[in-house]
C-alpha cells in the first residue's frame, strides 16, 4: 500500500520535473522584444525605430493631432508671434508664445517633454540589445539618445537622465544637474566619434553630425560656467565646427538649390528629418513644419492639384524678420524666404489661391493676385515688377508692409496680410485638408549653420576676424554685402542667423544660449509688449521651461520646479 | 472507431433494457412485503429496499409495494430513494409499511467542495447549495438568474434586458480592481468560462464556495468564489434501477413592463420652449432673471423670427411655423416609439431527461431546447443541448466513465441603435410620411421617413409665406436615424458551440484508497458576424460594414487524485487526505475580418464582395494566445469523535502568464468546525435545539485575471522612416512589461454558525467574513521620465467584510398542508485600502468620466459635488443679501440664477473641488432573498422576492432622458422650475410669459440647470442628476402549480405530472425613474431596454 502511495508521488513528479517547459509562454502572435531583436534584421529595425522618433518630435504626425513641438523652437522669439489672422495658437495654446500663459500645464511643453523621453526610452532599448550587434548602430543610436539630452537639457535645465532599460515599475526619476546631463552628452559624442564612418545615407548620424552637435553643445555649455563651461569650450567648438565644414563652401543657391523642393538631401545638409512619401503610411503622416509657417492658401484650384484650399498658420513672421531680410536689398534670402508673389484666378474673396504655381516649371497659373513688396520698394520699384509682365501682374493686390512699423496685428484671413514662408512648401503633398502633410525632410542641421556657429564661437574666443570671414561665406551665398571684421558681434550672428535660419527650429535656443531671450523678445515680438510678461508670479523670469504638471504628478521623486512658474 | 464507440454504447443501452424490469432475488427462507409511502401518503416507486449489510434487495412498483425474500438472518431493511432520507427498517414481520421523508433540509445533504464531497454536517468552510427544483422551477432562461437573492452572499445582476445579456456576478464583494469579478464556475468537474451554455432544467445542483478556505483547493483560480455545478448528467447519476424518462417545458410570453414615463407631445412642446429661451443673471446684480427669448421661433421649427409680440406669426396673421406640427400640438398627438421597435416575445424551454442504470453501470442522457424571445424585434436566443454520461462500475476495483455536454447557440441582438433611437425621438416626429397633406393623420402607413427628426420640406401658401404642412415637415430635432430602418440595416449574429466532458478513470485497490485520472477537454467556438449598411444609425452614409470573427477557444485539464481514509483502530480518529496533481492548458485563436464598401446587403456572407467597390477596405487580423497551469494540491480532513473537525488545504499553483521566477505561488488554508451538538453536555437541549455547529476558517487564494503575455514585452509598433530613397521601416518594443508580475492574492477569514432547531424544522447559518485582497494587478501610469506609458504592477488592496444570514422554516409540515419560509440576508462592505502605492485616504484616481477610485472608499463610490435643490427667486436674492460664494464671486458679480441646480458649499468658499463628496456606491449595502413556498393538497404556491438596498448608480438613462441642455430628443416627464417671467407654450401653440414661477426643487430649469447637472468641461465627472437611488424591491416570481394525484396517474403508469403557471417580475418596488433599477447603470449604447414581465405556463412530467 505504502509502496503503491509512493509510486504516485514519484510518477507525480517525474510528471513535474519532464514538463519544466510546461509554464513557458508560446506566443505565436507576437514576437518578443528579446526574441526579435536579438537578430541582425531585428535590431536593424529597432535603430530604425529609434530614428523614427525624430519625425515625432519635429514633425508631429497622425492627422496633426499630435503637432510637431514647433512652438518650444519658434513661439516666442523675436522672429515669430502668435498668428493673429485666425487666432490658431490664441486659441489653443498660447503659453510659448506670449509666455504670460505659460504653465507647467501647457500641452506643447508637456507633449514634447513626453515625446522625447518616449525617444530617449526607445534608444536605451536598442542600447539594451546591442550586445553582438553593428557598432556603427549602436554610436548612432547612442548619438541620437545624447542629442535628445541636448534639446531636453536647453529646454528643461536639469532634467532626469534615464539610461537603463526598462524593465521593471519604477516610480522616482530625480532630477539630474544640467552640468552633468552636459558632461554626459559630451562624453556620449566624444566617444561614439570613432564608430562612425565619415559620411553616409542622408539622415543618418554620421562623423560630420556629430562633429556640428560637438561644436554646438560646446558654445552653448561655453557661455554658461554653472554648466561646467569655460573659454576652452569656444576652442573646442572651433575645431569641430572646422572638422564638420571640412573644407567645404556654400555653392548651391539658397532657393533653388538647398530649400526648391525635391532636393531635400542636398550636399549642405548636415542633418534631417527623413520624410519620403513612400515611407508614409498615410499621406497625412507627413510632418507640419510648412503649415506652421506658411498661410497656404487655395480653394477650388485645389481641385486640380495645383494648390492646398487649407489655410493655417500657427506662427506668424514678427516685423523683425521682414526687416531684418530686406536689410540688405541683394539679400536674396527675402524672395527664398518668403512667398512674396501669390499666384491665383479669379476675384481675391474667391481664395482661388494657386499656391504651388510658383514650383511648377510651367505653371497653369501665372496670374499674380497679391504681390509682397520689400519694405525697401518703393511705388517706381513696383511698377518696374510689374512691368516686367503686365499681362500676369498688373491685377496684383499690393499688400505694402507699411512704412517704418509693420502691423499685422488685426488682419483678418480674406486680407492676405502677410508673405508667407515658403521655404518649407510640399508641392507634391496630396492631403489638401491635412496640416500634417508636408513630406519635405525637416533640416535640423546643414552647413551655413556651422559657418555660423563656427563664427559665433570665433567671436566668443575673441577671434571677430575669423568669425567676419565665416559669416561672410554665408552672406555671400546669399548676395548681401560682406561684413567687416568689426562688425562681427553676437547680434549680428542672431541676425544672421534669423536671416540664414528662419523657422529651423532653432530662435528660441540661439536666443536662451546667447542670453538675449529677455531682451529681444520684449523688444522685438507684439506678444511681449513688456519683460514683465516673461517673469512668473516669484518674480523669476521664464527663461527655462515649465517641467510638466503631468511629470511631477506622476513622479515619486521630490521634484523642484522652475523658476518662473 | 467512432461507430465502435457508438455501438458499445448502444450495446449497453439495450442491455439495461433489458435488464431495468427483471429484479431478481434469490434468497430463500422467507418473504416480506411493504409499501412504501411519502409523507403525503403517496406511493413512492423506485424506492430501493435492501437488505442491511447484502446485495439482497428490489424496488418498489407503481404502488409503492414491493416484495422481498430475504434470508432467516435478515434483521434490517434499508430503503432508499433520491432525495428522501434513507431509512432503517426493523424486519418484524411480513409486512412492512414505511413512509419515507424529503431529504431537502436534511444534515446528510452531501456538498460538493471542489475535488469531493463531504457531508454539510462535516463541512468547516462557507459552502451554500442550490438544488434542481429552485433552479428549475424558477422558470429562468440562465441558470445566473435562477441564483439570484436564492444565495446570501452571492449578488447577481442582470446587466440589460437584452435577450443573452449578461449578470454581473460578485461573491463578497469586488476584490480586485482591474481584473472582473467573475467566479470560477466548475461544472462537472470542467473549469469553464461561463455556463450560459447551460439549460436551467439539465441542473442537479450547485454548490457555491464563498470562503478561502473552500475555495483554496482552487488556489489561483479562486479569489473570486467557485460556483460548482453537477447537472443531472454528471458524475451524480441515479441509481435508480428502472428507466426514468421526465419531460420539463414551458412556454411564455415577454411583455415590456413598467415603462418610465416619458413626454407626450404638449408636455415635450412645453420643455422644448424652456429650452429656446436663455437665461442669465440680471447684470444689476439684485439677483434677478434676464430671458434670451429671441430664439423662440425655433421652438415651432420654421419660424425663424417671432412677431413684434414674441409669436410665431407672419404678419398676414398665419401661423409661421410648421402648421403639422401645431396641429399635432392641439390634437396632443403622440408617436409611441417604443411601441414600433418592441413586441410581445415569446420563449420556451424544452428539456427531455432519460437515465437509468443497472448493477454496474449507470446512464444519463438530456436534451434541451431553449429559444429566449425579447421584447425587443429582431432579438432572439435560440439554444439547443445535448448531453450524456455512462458510469460503469468494471469491477471490485476500477470504475470508469465520460460525460459529455454540448450547445449550440444562436444570438442574435438586431440592430445597435434602434432601441435607444426610438426612446430618443420626441413624441411629435412621425415615423412615416403619408404622403398629403392631413394634418391630422397619424396612422402608420405610407413610406419609412429616414430621418424623421430633420427632414424638411416646404411649401409656400398664397401670401408668398412658408407653411410647413408636411409630416416630413418636423426638421431640426434630432439627426437619429428612424429605429424603424435602423431595425432592418444592421445585424448581429453570434452562433456558439460549446462542448465539454470528462472521462475518467479510478482505481480502487483497497476499500480505503481511490486513485483517480480524469481528462476534461473543452472546446468553445464562436462566429460574430456584424453588419451595418449604409442607413444604420451608427453608419449613416457611410459605406456598409460587414465584420466577422471566428474564434476558437481549447482547453484541458488533466486531474490525477488520490484519495486515502486513513484507517484507525480508534473509531474516534476519522482522517481523509487528498492530494492531487493538475495540469491545465489551452489555447485561443482568433481571426476577424472587418470590412466595408458594399453594393447590395450580404451581410456577412460575401466579404469578398468589398474588393469589387472603390470604396471597399479590408481588414484582416488574428492573434493567438496560449497558457497553462500545473498545480499539486493537499486536503486533509480531520475529525474526532465526530464533533471537532478540521480541514486543511494547501495548494501551489504556477502559471504561464506570470513572470519566470514570479510564476508559483501556494495558496494555504486551515479550517475548524465544532459540532456542539455532539456534546455529551448538549443533551439536555436536543428537543429544541436540533443542531449547532461553530465554523472557523482562514485561507489564501489568488487571482490570475490577467491576460497572457502580460510578462513580455512584445516588439510590436511599426514605425516609419527613411534614409533617403532608402525605406527604413522599424519595429519598436510596445508597452514595457513587468519581469515581477505575480499573483493577486486574498486572505479571507470566515466564522460561522449552522443552527437548527425544532428537529430541524428552522435552521440556517450565520457567517461572518473579513477579505482582504493585496497585490492587485492595477496598470499603473510611469512617470513621462520613462518614456513608457502604463504597466500592470501589483500595487493596491481592497478590504471586504460582510455578513450573511440564512433560514429556513418549514413552518407548518402535514401531508395536506406544508408551508415553509426561507430567507437570506448579506451585506458587504468594500473599501479600497491601497491604490498604487497609496494609502492615505481621500487620496483619489479619476478611473472613468463617471467614476472615481478613492482610498477608504467602495471601489464603486459616486463621487462629486452634493445636489441641494434648486436656485429659487428668494433664494438667489438672500443668497446675495448673504453674500454666498455660490451666487456671488469674488469680485461681487452674480454668477447663479433661478433655476439652476445647486450644490451644497461645505467650506462656506464657493464650489471648489473640495466640495465634492461620496455620495454613496453602486453596489448594494444589502441584498436579501426571500421566498416561501405553500402546498396543500396537489396545489402548490411560491412567491420569491429579491431586495437590493442601498445603491446609488450614475444611470446613463437619467442622464439622457434629463439632459436638459438638448431640445430635440425625449425626455422624462419630471416636474422642473420654470422660472417666472419665462415664456410658455399656451394651449394654442402661442406664447405667453408666466407670472409665477413653478417652483420644483428636484429638477432644474431647462436650458438653465447651471454647471452641476449634467457634463460641462469642468466638472465632467459632477453629475447631481444623473446619480440616482437605485435601490428596489423586486418580486423575482410567482408560480401556481397543480400536482396531477398520483393516483390518477398510476393508471396511466406516469410517475408525475405537475402543470403550473409562473410570472417573472410581477413587481418592482423602487424610486428609481427609469427602464428597471437592475440595470440602471446599464449604458444607454446597446439596447438597454425597459424592464420586463414575463408570464409561463408549463408542465413537468415524469415517467
Amino acid at each position: 500500500m505504502k509502496t503503491l502511495f509512493m509510486a504516485i508521488i514519484g510518477i507525480g513528479s517525474l510528471v513535474l520535473t519532464g514538463c519544466s517547459n510546461f509554464l513557458t509562454e508560446q506566443n505565436k502572435s507576437n514576437t518578443t522584444t528579446d526574441t526579435y531583436y536579438s537578430t541582425a534584421a531585428g535590431y536593424e529595425s529597432l535603430v530604425n525605430a529609434c530614428y523614427s522618433t525624430l519625425r515625432d518630435v519635429y514633425g508631429g504626425n497622425t492627422n496633426g493631432s499630435i503637432n510637431g513641438n514647433v512652438e518650444m523652437f519658434e513661439a516666442g522669439t523675436d522672429l515669430f508671434e502668435i498668428d493673429k489672422r485666425t487666432g490658431n495658437l490664441v486659441s489653443n495654446n498660447n503659453g510659448l508664445g506670449n509666455y504670460m500663459n505659460l504653465t507647467p500645464s501647457d500641452n506643447v511643453v508637456n507633449n514634447f517633454y513626453t515625446t522625447v523621453y518616449k525617444a530617449i526610452k526607445r534608444c536605451n532599448d536598442a542600447i539594451h540589445y546591442s550586445t553582438g550587434q553593428s557598432t556603427t548602430r549602436l554610436a548612432e543610436v547612442r548619438f541620437l539618445r545624447a542629442f535628445y539630452y541636448f534639446q531636453l537639457v536647453q529646454q528643461f535645465g536639469d532634467v532626469a537622465l534615464v539610461t537603463d532599460y526598462l524593465n521593471k515599475p519604477i516610480s522616482s526619476y530625480p532630477r539630474t544637474p544640467a552640468k552633468d546631463v552636459y558632461s554626459f552628452i559630451i562624453s556620449e559624442m566624444e566617444s561614439i566619434l570613432p564608430n562612425l564612418p565619415a559620411t553616409s545615407d542622408p539622415g543618418r548620424v554620421n562623423q560630420r553630425v556629430v562633429n556640428h552637435y560637438l561644436a554646438l553643445v560646446y558654445l552653448t555649455r561655453g557661455y554658461d560656467a554653472s554648466l561646467g563651461g569655460s573659454p576652452s569650450d569656444f576652442t573646442k567648438a572651433i575645431s569641430y565646427a572646422t572638422a564638420a565644414i571640412n573644407n567645404q563652401g556654400l555653392t548651391l543657391d539658397f532657393e533653388k538649390g538647398v530649400f526648391w523642393p525635391g532636393q531635400d538631401n542636398n550636399s549642405e545638409i548636415i542633418f534631417s528629418v527623413q520624410y519620403s512619401a513612400a515611407s508614409l503610411p498615410s499621406p497625412t503622416y507627413g510632418n507640419s513644419q510648412a503649415s506652421y509657417f506658411g498661410t497656404y492658401l487655395g480653394g477650388a484650384d485645389a481641385q486640380t492639384g495645383d494648390g492646398m484650399p487649407y489655410e493655417n498658420s500657427m506662427l506668424q513672421p514678427t516685423g523683425r524678420l521682414y526687416a531684418l531680410l530686406c536689410q540688405d536689398p541683394k539679400d536674396k534670402r527675402f524672395s527664398g524666404t518668403f512667398m512674396q508673389m501669390l499666384y491665383g484666378t479669379g476675384t481675391p474673396t474667391s481664395n482661388k489661391i494657386s499656391f504651388y504655381s510658383y514650383f511648377k516649371s510651367s505653371p497653369a497659373v501665372k496670374n499674380v493676385m497679391y504681390y509682397y513688396p520689400k519694405l525697401t520698394d518703393t511705388q517706381d520699384s513696383v511698377n518696374a515688377w510689374i512691368a516686367k509682365d503686365p499681362a500676369n501682374r498688373s491685377n496684383a493686390v499690393i499688400k505694402w508692409p507699411g512704412v517704418g512699423a509693420i502691423n499685422w496685428q488685426n488682419a483678418n484671413s480674406a486680407d492676405k496680410p502677410y508673405p508667407c514662408i515658403k521655404k518649407f512648401s510640399d508641392p507634391s503633398s496630396s492631403a489638401y485638408f491635412s496640416t500634417s502633410s508636408s513630406t519635405r525632410n525637416i533640416f535640423l542641421a546643414r552647413l551655413a549653420e556651422t559657418y555660423l556657429i563656427r563664427a559665433e564661437a570665433e567671436i566668443n574666443a575673441n577671434d571677430p576676424t575669423d568669425a567676419a570671414k565665416d559669416i561672410n561665406v554665408v552672406r555671400a551665398r546669399a548676395g548681401a554685402a560682406p561684413i567687416a571684421a568689426s562688425q562681427a558681434t553676437i547680434d549680428f550672428v542672431l541676425d544672421e542667423r534669423a536671416r540664414e535660419l528662419a523657422g529651423e527650429y532653432h530662435r528660441w535656443e540661439d536666443l536662451k544660449r546667447t542670453g538675449r531671450l529677455t531682451t529681444y523678445v520684449p523688444m522685438y515680438n507684439p506678444d511681449v509688449s513688456s519683460s514683465s510678461f516673461m517673469k512668473g508670479n516669484d518674480g523669476n523670469y521664464k527663461i527655462l521651461r515649465p517641467i510638466p504638471q503631468n511629470a511631477i504628478a506622476v513622479n515619486g521623486a521630490n521634484v523642484t520646479q522652475n523658476p518662473g512658474y | 472507431m467512432k461507430t465502435d464507440k457508438m455501438r458499445t454504447i448502444a450495446r449497453i443501452l439495450s442491455v439495461l433494457v433489458l435488464m431495468m424490469w427483471v429484479s431478481v432475488s434469490w434468497a430463500q427462507n422467507r418473504t416480506i412485503s411493504g409499501t412504501v409511502t411519502d409523507t403525503k401518503g403517496e406511493a413512492v416507486i423506485g424506492a430501493s429496499v435492501v437488505v442491511k449489510g447484502t446485495t439482497i434487495g428490489t424496488v418498489t412498483d407503481v404502488k409503492g409495494d414491493f416484495t422481498l425474500t430475504v434470508p432467516a438472518s435478515a434483521k434490517t431493511l434499508t430503503i432508499s430513494f433520491i432525495g428522501m432520507t434513507t431509512k432503517e427498517v426493523p424486519i418484524t414481520g411480513n409486512h412492512v409499511n414505511v413512509t419515507m421523508q424529503d431529504n431537502s433540509v436534511e444534515l446528510n445533504e452531501v456538498v460538493a467542495i471542489g475535488y469531493g464531497t463531504v457531508r454539510k454536517s462535516d463541512l468547516t468552510g462557507a459552502v451554500s447549495s442550490v438544488n434542481a427544483n429552485t433552479v428549475a422551477d424558477a422558470g429562468r432562461t440562465s441558470v445566473l438568474n435562477t441564483l439570484q437573492g436564492a444565495i446570501p452572499g452571492v449578488q447577481i445582476q442582470q446587466t440589460s434586458s437584452q435577450v443573452g445579456s449578461n449578470f454581473n456576478v460578485v461573491i463578497r464583494g469586488q476584490n480586485s480592481i482591474s481584473g472582473s469579478t467573475t467566479p470560477l464556475y466548475v461544472v462537472d468537474g470542467v473549469i469553464t468560462p461561463n455556463i450560459d451554455f447551460l439549460n436551467p432544467q439539465e441542473i442537479q445542483k450547485i454548490d457555491i464556495l464563498k470562503d478561502a478556505s473552500s475555495t483554496a483547493i482552487y488556489g489561483s483560480r479562486g479569489a473570486n468564489g467557485v460556483v460548482i455545478i453537477q447537472t443531472k448528467s454528471g458524475s451524480n447519476l441515479t441509481k435508480a434501477t428502472h428507466v426514468n424518462i421526465s419531460y420539463d417545458g414551458y412556454y411564455g410570453f415577454v411583455n415590456k413592463a413598467r415603462m418610465p414615463d416619458f413626454m407626450n407631445t404638449q408636455q415635450f412642446m412645453q420643455y422644448r420652449t424652456q429650452t429656446y429661451q436663455t437665461t442669465s443673471p440680471d447684470a444689476n446684480g439684485d439677483g434677478g432673471t434676464t430671458f434670451n427669448k429671441s430664439n423662440l421661433g425655433g421652438v415651432w421649427v420654421g419660424a425663424q423670427t417671432l412677431n413684434s409680440a414674441g409669436q410665431p406669426l407672419y404678419p398676414d396673421g398665419t401661423f409661421s411655423g410648421s402648421q403639422w406640427l401645431l396641429n399635432r400640438y392641439l390634437n396632443n398627438q403622440s408617436t409611441n416609439w417604443a411601441d414600433l421597435v418592441t413586441h410581445t416575445g415569446q420563449q420556451q424551454n424544452h428539456y427531455i431527461g432519460i437515465s437509468g442504470s443497472s448493477k454496474d453501470v449507470s446512464y444519463v442522457v438530456g436534451m434541451g431546447y431553449q429559444n429566449q424571445g425579447s421584447i425587443f424585434v429582431n432579438d432572439d436566443y435560440q439554444q439547443y443541448n445535448l448531453n450524456g454520461s455512462v458510469h460503469a462500475e468494471l469491477n471490485k476495483h476500477w470504475t470508469a466513465g465520460f460525460n459529455l455536454q454540448t450547445a449550440y447557440s444562436d444570438l442574435q441582438t438586431g440592430s445597435n441603435n434602434s432601441m435607444v433611437d426610438a426612446f430618443r425621438m420626441s413624441p411629435i416626429v412621425v415615423p412615416y410620411s403619408n404622403g398629403n397633406l392631413d394634418p391630422t393623420q397619424n396612422t402608420l402607413i405610407g413610406n419609412i421617413i429616414v430621418v424623421p427628426g430633420k427632414t424638411t420640406e416646404t411649401t409656400k401658401n398664397a401670401n408668398g409665406y412658408y407653411i410647413y404642412p408636411n409630416s416630413i415637415g418636423t426638421g431640426g430635432f434630432t439627426s437619429s436615424v428612424n429605429p424603424l430602418i435602423d431595425l432592418t440595416s444592421t445585424n448581429n449574429d453570434t452562433r456558439t458551440i460549446t462542448a465539454l466532458g470528462n472521462i475518467y478513470l479510478q482505481y480502487s485497490p483497497i476499500e480505503q484508497l481511490t486513485i483517480k485520472t480524469t481528462f476534461e477537454p473543452q472546446i468553445i467556438t464562436y462566429r460574430a458576424g456584424f453588419y451595418e449598411s449604409s442607413l444604420a444609425d451608427a453608419n449613416y452614409n457611410k459605406p456598409p460594414i460587414a465584420n466577422v470573427e471566428n474564434n476558437q477557444n481549447f482547453t484541458y485539464t488533466w486531474d490525477n487524485q488520490v484519495n486515502y481514509k486513513i484507517p484507525f483502530k480508534n473509531t474516534q480518529h476519522a482522517l481523509d487526505v487528498m492530494g492531487l496533481y493538475s495540469i491545465y492548458a489551452g489555447n485561443i485563436e482568433d481571426y476577424q475580418i472587418n470590412t466595408s464598401g458594399y453594393n447590395y446587403d450580404y451581410n456577412w456572407y460575401n466579404l469578398g464582395a468589398a474588393t469589387s467597390t472603390s470604396a471597399g477596405t479590408t481588414k484582416v487580423s488574428s492573434y493567438y494566445q496560449g497558457f497553462s497551469m500545473m498545480s499539486v494540491a493537499f486536503r486533509a480532513n480531520y475529525s474526532f469523535k465526530n464533533r471537532y473537525l478540521l480541514t486543511a488545504t494547501y495548494r501551489t499553483d504556477g502559471s504561464s502568464k506570470l513572470a519566470p521566477g514570479k510564476k508559483w505561488a501556494a495558496f494555504p488554508s486551515v479550517a475548524l468546525g465544532w459540532r456542539i451538538m455532539e456534546e455529551p453536555f448538549m443533551k439536555q437541549t436536543q428537543n429544541w435545539l436540533s443542531n449547532l455547529k461553530l465554523r472557523a476558517s482562514l485561507g489564501y487564494t489568488g487571482n490570475n485575471n490577467i491576460q497572457p503575455y502580460q510578462t513580455q514585452t512584445l516588439a510590436n509598433v511599426t514605425t516609419y522612416y527613411n534614409f533617403g530613397s532608402t525605406l527604413a521601416q522599424g519595429v519598436a518594443a510596445g508597452s514595457p512589461a513587468s519581469t515581477v508580475l505575480t499573483w493577486e492574492k486574498t486572505r479571507e477569514l470566515d466564522l460561522g454558525v449552522d443552527y437548527g432547531f425544532f428537529n430541524n424544522r428552522l435552521n440556517g447559518s450565520i457567517d461572518l467574513y473579513d477579505r482582504r485582497s493585496t497585490g492587485l494587478l492595477e496598470n499603473v501610469t510611469l512617470p513621462l521620465e520613462s518614456g513608457a506609458g502604463t504597466m500592470i504592477e501589483n500595487l493596491g488592496s481592497i478590504s471586504n467584510r460582510g455578513a450573511e444570514i440564512s433560514l429556513n422554516a418549514a413552518i407548518i409540515n402535514t401531508s395536506d398542508l406544508t408551508w415553509s419560509v426561507n430567507a437570506n440576508f448579506a451585506t458587504n462592505k468594500n473599501k479600497i485600502l491601497n491604490l498604487f502605492g497609496n494609502t492615505t485616504p481621500g487620496y483619489t484616481y479619476i478611473n472613468s468620466s463617471t467614476q472615481k477610485w478613492i482610498v477608504g472608499q467602495d471601489i464603486n463610490s459616486i463621487y462629486g459635488y452634493v445636489f441641494d435643490g434648486i436656485w429659487t427667486a428668494d433664494g438667489i436674492k438672500a443668497a446675495i443679501a448673504a453674500k454666498d460664494p455660490r451666487v456671488v464671486n469674488s469680485s461681487g458679480k452674480v454668477i447663479a440664477c433661478e433655476g439652476q441646480a445647486k450644490v451644497k458649499d461645505f467650506n462656506g468658499n464657493g464650489i471648489d473641488p473640495s466640495d465634492r463628496r461620496v455620495q454613496g456606491h453602486s453596489d448594494p449595502t444589502w441584498t436579501s432573498g426571500f421566498g416561501t413556498n405553500v402546498t396543500f393538497k396537489g396545489f402548490d404556491f411560491a412567491v420569491n422576492f429579491y431586495v437590493a438596498q442601498g445603491m446609488t448608480v450614475f444611470s446613463p438613462f437619467m442622464e439622457e432622458f434629463t439632459n436638459f441642455k438638448d431640445r430635440g430628443r425625449e425626455k422624462l416627464n419630471v416636474d422642473y422650475y420654470i422660472p417666472a417671467g419665462a415664456s410658455i407654450i399656451g394651449p394654442d401653440g402661442l406664447f405667453t410669459t408666466t407670472t409665477v414661477a413653478h417652483n420644483s426643487q428636484s429638477y432644474p430649469m431647462p436650458n438653465n440647470y447651471g454647471p452641476y447637472w449634467h457634463t460641462s468641461s469642468e466638472t465632467a465627472n459632477d453629475m447631481p442628476g444623473a446619480w440616482v437611488n437605485a435601490s428596489y424591491v423586486k418580486v423575482q416570481n410567482m408560480t401556481l402549480g397543480y400536482s396531477i394525484p398520483k393516483k390518477v396517474l398510476n393508471g396511466l403508469g406516469i410517475h408525475q405530472l405537475r402543470v403550473y403557471c409562473n410570472v417573472l417580475n410581477p413587481f418592482i418596488f423602487s424610486k428609481y425613474k427609469g427602464f428597471d433599477p437592475e440595470w440602471a447603470g446599464a449604458s444607454m449604447s446597446k439596447n438597454n431596454g425597459p424592464s420586463t414581465i414575463v408570464y409561463q405556463l408549463g408542465v413537468n412530467f415524469k415517467f
